[in-house]
């Protein structure tokens, strides 16, 4: 399957997705007018740093947000489904079985209580209607598949690694055949090799069983290496969007190409990462016009004074900036 | 040269907790050892790197360089200076010469306290400069810091600040006494990339205008490359290969060293990963494996690695590593 | 006892209510300390001499009655509550003087002192607090001072506890480790640092302890251990006027023992108070 196509059936549309939180120092815009669609089996990497709302997006799919903080705008359209309607109960069920998801912390998402193998066993009863048995079969199998062995079925959550864990994880992400598999940071807290091989884990998983994924991350190296597409995210925005080949050679929005430069590459001895200059954005109060103005090279008069306009561009890119 | 700093033969094992009844069933005690023997010295202006993954030991063998844990075994030198020898009083006079400067920015700041007096406490600690000189050299040092205008800054508290702007107060404090040798634990790790090179370049230039030697702490390879002149692998508390930055990076020839090396992602879409990552898992640091700690998972693994402990031995030009068959190739 | 009331308090009270607790709390604090400081003005009579016939009840010139000896309770109500604001804010700053500093000190040296101090002060502290101060009150005597000190036994090992447990979270904290690298002295780290970080939790802490200590007070005045008579004291015109209730003398008792609850309800609502604002205020975050 070549990388570089992007599958024409849209499993997840969002449109103007606006989602806020109040705080003591303001509203928060976390995400803040976000259009974006996924396709079947793809392998999309939205790629941000701190503030930028990439986790708030994804969590605004699942519609895990919690209160305060709300969806105020904007439409989710999830296998033709439209998810913003969807009751709380039903949302549960179609997190269960339609929606995977993987987060950064597995100590936390697992039962300390509970053995690993009951884990999986319990989801799949709870989501599906496979006999206690017939899922105790699939669980070991599931379990093999991420790299753990069968003697370690019945062991709890804390006998295993950070690794180890993350592992489980992606074996009850996957374990119902879900149509979306949303990972958020899910290496962060883990060490560079385990990093890799996790990494490694769900691209291979992703290849074998056509899933589609959204990989949501700070590590735009990673991204571009094994996503097929990205979305930038910037101060709640989608600022540029392309296939990895598009943005890690020609990245067109300066936010981008900053964020690229200040990327170390470990390959290139003499180069030295650079970094971008001005502040961080405020997320109660962004910058007024292109929320990257005050940061940018290339800042004009319109940067300052209007919000530009999301321009889809000839080779299915999509960049958010007045240079275009 | 004169050698500002020295580990030698390093370790710091910590006894293993036990339940009332597995003391009186074993005399037997089992410790973590987590350095287990790090030797390097540091000539003046020198930036060396630990690097290593979680159980490396790295944090620990930088917190003894500048006394903050007592080492069990092996000595500390600072300017020739045994600091493992020293009465408190006198250790508490010398940390004038040695800072550090924590991973956490979040953290490493009193969340009561001003900045302004965050940065001058350590000029009133070692009893220097009178009230109005104290906050002029607070002043100049925000200055310098990059945290202008530095008389704002000086009133505010750390919770009205963002993660890289603390962190330059930390450096701030940490170099308000000029010392001669900084530890830096993660500096940048908790920092947005996009911020990253300028804080570390705060960090070189300060280096030329005070005249520091530092001692860097990272498990980010790409991170290290930028501001290392000389780069140490520990692995479960030993260095496993030690050489100049551009020795370890084009030829790196611990098997350990050439798979993290590989596993770090690169942002160019052009490049083959060319991965080659061990089986297995970091080990215990209670019973790390006999012979060559890294054997278990060496992909080039012989039987004499299971039995006998390899040394750190020259590759020539000062490129030291810890094998019994170092890699030649790249 | 006071611990009780606001576990019962805090069932009671719903989440983000802090401010309306502590509100409450305050008034009544505030009323009860308007009315002892302002005593000599809001009443006529002196509380130790005959002011009216033995044995009134409420009337126009004794708005809360008279007592065997005549004397006007609502004047013995205004100063009494002097007597116990002095006794009790005695006892707490004495408490808290000797408490705080041994619990820092404690809490920060670790190791075999810290062990043998933690079970000294948990040893009174396992001891029932009123027992205890009974005992003390009596081996020194009666008096202002002597009874603040009998209670501020009792209430040493609270605030050490507080003090140690908060000292030894606190001294793992980076910031901490920071200025012990940067040389400061131990003293330094205790007081400059530590200290004013556990101070939240000690005003929480604060306030339910002076609750506390106000039932305390009134129980050792009800023995007769406090303040020597005739000088104005809940407590002691509470026992005095218990004989008098079966034969339907109800004023004697009632009103000192309602100032008795009030101001113990009032210190606890502000415990309550603050605690519900000062936990999810760092929650928030």
């Amino acid at each position: 399957m070549d990388s570089e196509e992007i599958k024409s059936e849209t499993i997840l549309e969002i449109e103007g997705l606006k989602t806020y939180y109040p705080t003591s120092r303001g509203m928060v815009k976390a995400v803040d007018d976000v259009t974006l669609n996924v396709h079947r089996s793809e392998f999309l990497g939205v790629v941000g740093e701190s503030g930028s709302g990439k986790s708030t997006l994804g969590f605004s799919v699942l519609r895990l947000i919690p209160p305060p903080g709300r969806i105020l705008d904007g439409s989710i359209q999830f296998e033709g489904i439209d998810i913003l309607r969807l009751s709380n109960e039903e949302m549960r069920r179609l997190r269960g079985r339609k929606f995977g998801m993987i987060f950064q912390d597995p100590m936390t998402s697992l039962d300390p209580l509970l053995r690993i193998g009951e884990h999986i066993i319990e989801t799949l009863c709870l989501h599906s209607d496979m006999s206690k048995k017939e899922a105790k079969t699939r669980a070991t199998e599931l379990l093999d598949l991420v790299g753990i062995g069968s003697e370690r079925f019945d062991d709890y959550p804390h006998q295993f690694s950070g690794g180890m864990r993350q592992r489980v994880m992606i074996a009850l992400a996957i374990c119902l055949d879900p149509s979306l598999v949303i990972a958020d940071e899910p290496t962060t807290a883990l060490d560079v090799i385990v990093q890799a091989r996790i990494l490694d884990l769900i691209s291979s998983l992703r290849k074998k069983y056509g899933l589609t994924l959204m990989l949501i991350s700070h590590d735009l190296a990673a991204v571009i290496e094994r996503c097929d597409t990205l979305a930038v995210m910037y101060a709640g925005q989608i600022v540029e969007y392309g296939t990895r080949r598009q943005i890690g050679k020609e990245p067109l929005h300066p936010y981008t190409q900053g964020l690229l430069k200040s990327t170390p590459n470990v390959r290139l001895v003499g180069a030295k990462a650079s970094f971008i200059t001005g502040p961080v954005p405020d997320m109660t109060q962004p910058p007024l016009g292109c929320r990257f103005h005050p940061r940018c090279p290339h800042a004009m008069e319109a940067c300052r004074t209007t919000e530009p306009t999301v321009r889809r561009l000839d080779d299915n890119r999509v960049v958010r900036c007045h240079l275009y | 040269m004169d050698e500002v700093a020295r580990a030698q033969d390093l370790r710091k094992y910590y006894p293993v907790q036990r339940s009332a009844l597995e003391r009186f069933l074993s005399r037997s005690r089992e410790f973590v050892k987590a350095v287990d023997g790090v030797t390097f010295g540091m000539t003046e202006g020198c930036v060396l790197t630990l690097a290593g993954e979680s159980g490396s030991g790295k944090t620990t063998t930088g917190k003894m360089m500048v006394g903050l844990i007592e080492p069990t075994e092996g000595q500390v030198f600072l300017h020739g200076t045994d600091l493992t020898n020293l009465k408190k009083h006198e250790l508490r006079k010398l940390r004038r010469k040695m800072q550090m400067i924590f991973q956490d920015p979040y953290a490493s700041l009193d969340p009561r306290q001003k900045i302004g007096d965050a940065v001058s406490e350590p000029l009133k600690i070692h009893g220097l400069e009178s009230a109005p000189d104290r906050k002029r050299l607070v002043l100049e040092m925000l200055e310098k810091v990059g945290l202008t205008p530095p008389e704002e800054f000086y009133s505010l508290y750390p919770r009205m600040m963002s993660g890289g702007q603390r962190q330059r107060v930390a450096i701030a404090r940490a170099m308000i006494l000029h010392p001669d040798f900084v530890v830096a634990d993660e500096p940048v790790s908790m920092i947005d990339v996009s911020l990253r090179a300028s804080v570390l370049e705060l960090m070189l230039k300060l280096k030329k205008e005070l005249d520091l030697t530092y001692l860097f702490i990272t498990h980010d390879l790409a991170v290290a490359k930028d501001i290392s002149d000389a780069i140490a692998i520990m692995y479960v508390g030993e260095i496993v290969e030690i050489a100049s930055k551009e020795e370890l990076y084009t030829k790196p020839r611990h098997p350990y060293t050439i798979s993290l090396l590989s596993a770090v992602p690169v942002p160019d879409p052009d490049t083959e990963p060319h991965r080659l990552i061990p089986k297995g898992e970091i080990p215990s640091t209670v019973n790390p494996p006999a012979g060559c700690r890294f054997h278990p998972r060496c992909p080039f693994v012989q039987p004499v690695c299971s039995k006998d402990h390899p040394k750190l031995e020259d590759m020539g030009s000062g490129h030291l590593a810890a094998c019994f068959f170092p890699r030649e190739e790249r | 006892m006071a611990l009780e009331f606001s576990k019962l308090l805090s069932r009671l009270v719903p989440r983000g209510q802090g401010f309306g607790v502590l509100a409450a709390g305050s008034i009544v604090v505030t009323l009860v300390i308007i009315l002892a400081l302002f005593a000599p003005y809001l009443t006529p009579y002196d509380p130790t001499s005959t002011a009216g016939p033995s044995l009134h009840p409420p009337s126009t010139e004794h708005p809360m009655g008279t007592n065997r000896l005549g004397y006007d309770v609502y004047s013995r109500v205004l100063y009494g509550g002097r007597t116990i604001l002095i006794v009790v804010i005695l006892s707490t700053l004495i408490s808290m003087i000797a408490g705080i500093p041994l619990g820092l000190f404690s809490g920060y040296r670790g190791g075999a002192v810290d062990r043998s101090i933690s079970v000294v002060m948990d040893s009174i502290y396992v001891f029932p607090g009123l027992i205890l101060a009974i005992a003390m009150a009596a081996a020194l005597g009666p008096g202002i001072a002597n009874t603040a000190l009998s209670i501020a036994i009792v209430y040493i090992p609270t605030y050490f506890k507080m003090a140690r447990g908060q000292t030894l979270s606190m001294k793992e904290q980076t910031f901490v480790e920071a200025v012990r690298a940067l040389g400061a002295k131990s003293s330094t780290l205790m007081f400059t640092h530590i200290l004013p970080n556990i101070l939240p939790t000690l005003t929480v802490v604060f306030s339910l302890n002076v609750a506390d200590a106000v039932l305390t007070e009134a129980g050792l005045s009800f023995f007769g251990l406090s303040v020597p008579a005739p000088t104005p004291d809940w407590g002691y015109d509470l026992r005095a006027g218990q004989p008098f209730l079966p034969s339907g003398y109800w004023w004697l008792i009632t009103f000192p023992g309602l100032m008795i609850i009030a101001l113990a309800i009032g210190f606890s609502l502000i415990g309550e108070g603050l605690n519900e604002l000062t936990s999810p205020w760092t929650a928030k975050r």
